[in-house]
Order: structure tokens, then sequence, then C-alpha cells
């Protein structure tokens, strides 16, 4: 578990091709442990985003899904990502998110999902590109 | 007597619910979560559907507004066993639980189809 003293590591900018985003990877203990680009400061986003993992997995058991990959919310003004993450021994990434500009197609948020689930599973060393 | 406010979100729901790929449709308060209409061969599943989409649906509002990104149109739980999509319209939620294999560019937008319609 991280300390609050401890600078929390920077995503690469490169997970979005390019593109502007955001993202950031949340711990089980609903702690942010990760992230690139501007996030919200408060609005309870975190605590939403927690409570859709729990709906998701309660979901996907109810209708016989073997896993759910990802829920993707399209918004008037941008795409919002979420995708489960591997939970590591340093309680990094129980949840990955993206925020991504209006119009993303689907496959270009599932990518960068993709790169966040994958980061979390790796590990992150701090710092950014 | 079927009022003109409950007519349009039934019809759409039986003609969300009439496609071979389509497991379950429905409309449900997004307040409440409880069911308003709900058709398809997994229609038994539909309060629990309902229930937990509309908290979905609610939580992304919330996440929708703190990133300034508008109101949610559209939302998908996507699985290698199928997908939940969901879409918002005014006080109610269309939910449709798809198969393994479905046309999901037809379900999108027939599911945003049935909430304008509704709207």
């Amino acid at each position: 578990m991280m300390s609050d003293a401890r600078t929390i590591p920077v995503i690469p900018e490169s997970i979005f091709d390019g593109e502007r985003g955001s993202g950031c990877l949340i711990a089980n203990s609903g702690e942010v442990v990760a992230r690139t680009g501007g996030l919200p400061d408060g609005g309870g986003w975190v605590e939403a985003m927690t409570a859709i993992r729990r709906d998701a997995d309660r979901a996907a058991r109810h209708f016989g899904f073997s896993a759910w990959d990802a829920v993707v919310i399209e918004c008037e003004n941008g795409v919002i990502g979420v995708a489960p993450a591997p939970v590591t021994a340093q309680g990094a990434g129980a949840l990955a998110v993206a925020a991504c500009p209006a119009g993303s197609p689907p496959g270009y948020v599932r990518r960068v999902l993709r790169r966040l689930v994958s980061l979390a599973g790796t590990g992150l060393n701090g710092g950014g590109e | 007597m079927v009022s003109m406010e409950t007519a349009i979100p039934e019809r759409e729901v039986a003609r969300l619910s009439a496609r071979a790929d389509v497991r379950l449709a429905l409309a449900a308060g997004e307040r409440d979560g409880l069911v308003v209409h709900a058709a398809g061969r997994d229609a038994g599943a539909a309060d629990a559907a309902a229930a937990l989409f509309a908290s979905v649906y609610r939580r992304a509002r919330a996440a929708a507004a703190a990133h300034d990104y508008g109101t949610p149109q559209l939302l998908r739980l996507q699985s290698p066993d199928g997908e939940v999509l969901a879409a918002g319209s005014g006080e109610l939620v269309f939910v449709l639980v798809a198969e393994r294999g479905a046309n999901l560019g037809r379900l999108r937008l027939d599911l945003l189809a049935a909430a304008g319609a509704s709207a």
C-alpha cells in the first residue's frame, strides 16, 4: 500500500498514441496509485468508478459471463473506459480508468485500457516520459 | 388504459427484444432501478438487471459530470460471452443484453433510437 508521502507514479502519455487523454490505476482501497493527464479533483468520480466495478462484477455473474473486459461510457464530450486490473503485491491497479476525447473509436479506448492493465500487472517504476 | 407515456417504452422494449441476438431488453427507472417493461427469453432476470444497470448508469453520470463530459449517452459492459448496453431516456434507462457474436453496431443504433423515441 502506497503512503501519501510517496509520489504517485506517472503513467507514460505514450499510451494515448499522441491523442489527448487522462488515465489512472485505482487500487482495491480506492486509492489512485498511478495517473497521467488532467484528472478531476473530487466530484466523487473515483468512488463512482469503484462502484461501477462492483456492479459490473455482479452483472457478469448474473448473466453467466465468465468475466468482463471493460465498461465504456460514451458521453457528449468524451469517452470513459473502465477495466479490471490485476492486483499486485504493491497494491496497484484493481481498476484501470481512461478518459478519451469524444468520438474516440471503441478499439482505441480498449487499446488504452489494455495498456493501463498491462502496466498494472508489470508494476510502475515512477516518473514519466 | 395504456397512456402514451408507457406505450412508447413498451413498444421500444418489444422491438429490441424481437431480435434473435438479444437475450433481454428492458426499460427501468433510472433513480429506483424498477422495471417498467421487460421482454426476451431472459425476462426472468429483468429485476436484477434493471437494478444493476440503473446503478451503473447513475455512477456513469457522476463520473461524466466530474470529467465535464456532459450526459452519458450509451454505456457498454463488454465481455467475451456477450455484451450489455444501456442508454438513458429522461427518467428511464433502456438496457439490452446481447448474445455473444451479436451485431453490436446494429444493436447500438437500435438502442439509441429507442432511447430517443422515448425521450
